[in-house]
C-alpha cells in the first residue's frame, strides 16, 4: 500500500490542532518541528523583522486516506499556512509533469540559511522555512573529552513553482559561501498537491 | 510578525503595573502633579524599548553568543573554550549597564572602596565561573555539587569578611546578571552544549546563576583584605525627580553607547579569528545589535524617568500611612514587576523551548511572580524590623541548596538561573527605590535596610522553581505508575 506525506507549515501553536483534525480525518499521527519563517521581501528580511515562528506538522498517511486529510487540514479554521502533498513512491505521472509544485530541501551549516533565502529569492522565489537540525555522525567522529561533536545544519525549504526550482538551485550552489566543499547538499522533491491554509 | 508580537506580550506585562499604579493614585494615595503621567509615559518607552531590546537579542545577541560558543568546541582545544569563558566573562561585565549603575550607587554610599578594583574583581569573578561552568559540562559534573562548594565556600568567607562589603557583594551577584549578560551568557552555553552530540537539557542552564556566585565570592575575598575603613555611611538619599525624559536620553544613549562596545568588539575578534560567517548572517546580527542599543536607550529612558522617582513616592507615601500595609504592597509590587524584567523574557522563551513545550511559559510566570512576590514581603519585612540579611540569606540558600538534591537535574539548573535573572534592572531601579522610600518613611536606615533587596529578589524564586520541580516529579511519577497498572 502506497503512502503519501503530507507537510504542512504553519504558525507556531498551530501544529496541535491540525493534527487533531488530521487524525480525525484518518491519520495516526505526526510530527512536530519548530522551525523559522523567512519574509518574502528582502528589505523586512534585513531588518530582521520578517521573521515568524513556525511549526512544520509531518504526517505520513495511506493513499485511501490521503484525499480525506488533505480536504481536512485545508479547511481548517484560525490556522495560516501552507500544506503540500509528497508521495513517497515515485509515479510515472509525478515525475513527467511539466505543471504543478516542487519542494526544494538544502541542507546546509547552521547560519547559511539567510544567506541561502537571499539568493533564492533573487532568482524568484518567495519565502522560505528554516528548521534547525543536527547532522549525523560519520565515521571520523571528532570527540572532546568524552563527548562526541556534531555538526549543526540548517535545513531551507522552499516551494516553487515547477521550472523554478532549478534557476533557484542553480542561484544558490554558485552562492560565494556554498563553494568549499562539504557546505551543503540540496534536492528537490515533487509535490503532488499544495495548496494555501487560510489564505 | 515577530515584533508586533513582542510588543503584545511585552506589553501585557507591564500595563498591569500602570493600572495598579493609576488605581492607587486616584483611590488612595494621589500622587504628585504630573508623576502620574510621567510614569505612565516612562511605561510606554518601557514597552517599546523592551520589544525592540528582545527582537534584538533574537537575531543579533543570542545567535553570536551560540557561534561562539560552539565554534569555540569545536576547536577542540581546551585552552580555546576555556579562555573564550574567561575574555567572554570579563567584557560582558564591562558592558553590562547594571554594573555601572551598582559603581555609582556604591561611591555615592561610600566613597571608601576603590570601585575601579571592584569592577575588576567582578568582572573576574565572573570570567573565572563562566570557564566553571564550561568545564562542568565538558567532564559532566553535576550542578548540584557545584552549588554546594560554592555556598558552603561563599557563607564561610563570608564569616570572616568586613561587614560593609558583604551587603555590596550579595548585590553585585544580583547586578552582574543583568540585560547583557544574562542573554550572551546563557547564549554561549547553549552554543556549546549544541555541539555536543550527547545533550542533556540541564546541560542549557546552570551559567546565569554560576555567573552570579562569582562576583559574590570576589568581593567576599576582596573585603578579606581590606580592613573596615571606619567612615560613618551616608544615610541621606537624595529624592528622585520624575518627569524630564528629554533630558535623560542623552545620559542613556552614551551609557548604553559604552556598554555595547566592548561587546561589539569581541564579537568582531571572534568573527575575524574563529566564526568568519557569511555575509547575511552578519547584517542580521548588526541589525540586531541595533535594536538592542535602541530597545536599552528606551529602556532605560522611561525607568529612570518614570519608574524610579514613583517608586520611591508610593514607598514613601505608604510608609507614612501604616509601616504594616508595606508588607502587602511589597508583595505585590514584588511579584508585578518581576513580570517586566527583560531577562525573565528571556529565560523562559529558552526553557519553552528547549523543554520541547513541556515547562510552558505561563507555569514559569507565575512561579516566578509567586516567588517575587515572597521576596518584596520579605524585603518589607527587614525595612520594617531592620533584621540583619544573614537571617534571610543563610536559611534560604540553604534549604535551595537541599532541594538540589531532591528533584530532576534540570530543574537544578534552571531554578538557580530563574533567580539570578528575576533580579534585573526593574529590580535594581523599581523595587529597590520603593524599598528606599518606604524606609526612609519608616525612619530606618536605608543604606543597610533597603540595600540588599536585590539578592531577595534573587533568590526566592530559586526555591519556588524548584518546589515546581518536585510536582512535576511527583505528577511524572503518578503518571508512570497507572501507566504501570494499565
Amino acid at each position: 500500500m502506497n503512502s503519501t506525506l503530507l507537510l504542512v507549515i504553519t504558525e507556531s501553536g498551530k501544529a496541535d490542532m491540525l493534527m487533531s483534525i488530521a487524525k480525525q480525518a484518518g491519520s495516526t499521527g505526526g510530527t512536530v518541528l519548530n522551525a523559522r519563517g523567512t519574509a518574502s521581501s528582502s528589505l523586512l528580511c534585513a531588518l530582521g523583522l520578517g521573521d515568524s515562528h513556525k511549526e512544520i506538522l509531518l504526517t505520513l498517511v495511506s493513499d485511501e486516506v490521503k484525499d480525506q486529510v488533505f480536504a481536512a487540514l485545508s479547511h481548517a479554521p484560525h490556522a495560516k499556512g501552507l500544506i503540500s502533498a509528497i508521495p513517497t513512491m515515485l509515479t510515472e505521472q509525478g515525475r513527467d509533469a511539466t505543471e504543478g509544485w516542487d519542494l526544494v530541501n538544502i541542507i546546509c551549516p547552521t547560519g547559511y540559511g539567510d544567506d541561502i533565502m537571499a539568493a533564492a529569492r533573487k532568482a524568484g522565489a518567495g519565502g522560505g522555512t528554516i528548521v534547525e537540525g543536527r547532522g549525523t555522525a560519520k565515521e571520523d567522529d571528532i570527540a572532546f573529552f568524552g563527548s562526541t561533536l556534531v555538526a549543526e545544519k540548517e535545513l531551507v525549504l522552499i516551494l516553487l513553482k515547477k521550472g523554478l526550482a532549478d534557476r533557484v538551485l542553480s542561484a544558490v550552489s554558485n552562492l560565494p559561501c556554498m563553494q568549499q566543499k562539504g557546505s551543503g547538499i540540496a534536492f528537490t522533491v515533487s509535490v503532488q498537491a499544495f495548496t494555501s491554509l487560510g489564505a | 510578525m515577530e515584533l508586533l508580537k513582542k510588543l503584545k506580550e511585552v506589553g501585557s506585562s507591564i500595563v498591569p503595573i500602570l493600572v495598579l499604579v493609576a488605581l492607587m493614585h486616584f483611590f488612595w494615595i494621589p500622587l504628585e502633579e504630573g508623576m502620574l503621567s510621567s510614569f505612565l509615559i516612562g511605561g510606554i518607552l518601557i514597552i517599546v524599548g523592551l520589544a525592540f531590546f528582545l527582537l534584538g537579542t533574537d537575531i543579533g545577541l543570542l545567535p553570536i553568543g551560540e557561534r561562539i560558543g560552539s565554534a569555540s568546541v569545536r576547536t577542540k582545544n581546551l585552552l580555546v573554550l576555556l579562555s573564550t569563558g574567561l575574555i567572554v566573562g570579563i567584557v560582558i561585565i564591562l558592558a553590562e549597564p547594571n554594573i555601572t549603575v551598582l559603581q555609582e550607587q556604591v561611591a555615592s554610599v561610600n566613597p571608601s572602596i576603590s570601585t575601579t578594583l571592584m569592577v575588576i574583581m567582578i568582572a573576574l569573578g565572573v570570567g573565572i565561573y563562566l570557564m566553571i561552568s564550561l568545564l562542568r559540562v565538558v567532564f559532566h559534573i553535576p550542578l548540584k555539587w557545584i552549588y554546594l562548594g560554592s555556598y558552603t565556600l561563599l557563607f564561610l568567607l563570608a564569616a570572616f569578611t568586613s561587614q560593609e562589603m558583604l551587603g555590596i557583594a550579595f548585590d553585585s551577584g544580583g547586578a552582574a546578571t543583568g540585560p547583557l549578560a544574562v542573554p550572551f551568557i546563557m547564549a554561549i552555553g547553549l552554543g556549546v552544549a549544541r555541539v555536543q552530540k550527547k545533550q542533556e537539557e540541564s546541560d542549557n542552564f546552570g551559567y546565569v546563576s554560576l555567573a552570579l556566585i562569582g562576583p559574590t565570592l570576589a568581593l567576599i575575598v576582596l573585603g578579606l583584605f581590606s580592613k573596615e575603613s571606619g567612615t560613618t555611611l551616608l544615610t541621606t538619599v537624595s529624592t528622585p525627580v520624575a518627569g524630564n525624559f528629554l533630558s535623560l536620553v542623552e545620559a542613556s544613549v552614551s551609557q548604553v553607547v559604552r556598554s555595547l562596545i566592548p561587546l561589539i568588539l569581541l564579537c568582531v575578534v571572534y568573527q575575524l579569528v574563529l566564526l568568519k560567517m557569511p555575509i547575511g548572517q552578519l547584517i542580521r546580527v548588526a541589525v540586531g545589535f541595533v535594536y538592542v542599543f535602541l530597545g536599552l536607550t528606551l529602556f532605560f529612558v522611561g525607568v529612570n524617568g518614570g519608574f524610579i522617582p514613583v517608586g520611591y513616592q508610593i514607598g514613601y507615601a505608604i510608609g507614612t500611612l501604616d509601616s504594616r500595609l508595606l508588607l502587602l504592597a511589597g508583595l505585590v509590587i514584588g511579584s508585578i514587576t518581576v513580570l517586566s524584567e527583560p531577562s525573565v523574557w528571556v529565560l523562559i522563551d529558552q526553557v519553552q523551548d528547549i523543554t520541547q513545550g513541556h515547562i510552558r511559559k505561563s507555569i514559569m510566570l507565575v512561579a516566578l511572580a509567586i516567588g517575587v512576590g515572597l521576596s518584596g514581603f520579605l524585603a518589607m519585612l527587614r525595612v520594617i524590623t531592620g533584621l540583619s540579611i544573614w537571617y534571610f540569606v543563610l536559611p534560604v540558600y540553604a534549604i535551595a541548596v537541599l532541594l538540589s538534591f531532591r528533584i530532576p537535574t534540570l530543574f537544578v539548573g534552571l531554578a538557580f538561573d530563574s533567580g539570578s535573572v528575576s533580579s534585573g534592572p526593574m529590580a535594581s531601579t523599581f523595587i529597590l527605590s520603593f524599598a528606599i522610600g518606604s524606609s526612609v518613611a519608616v525612619g530606618g536606615n536605608p543604606t543597610t535596610d533597603a540595600f540588599g533587596v536585590i539578592i531577595f529578589v534573587s533568590m526566592t524564586p530559586v526555591v519556588i522553581v524548584q518546589l515546581l520541580g518536585l510536582l512535576y516529579k511527583h505528577k511524572q511519577a503518578k503518571l508512570a505508575a497507572q501507566k504501570g497498572r494499565t
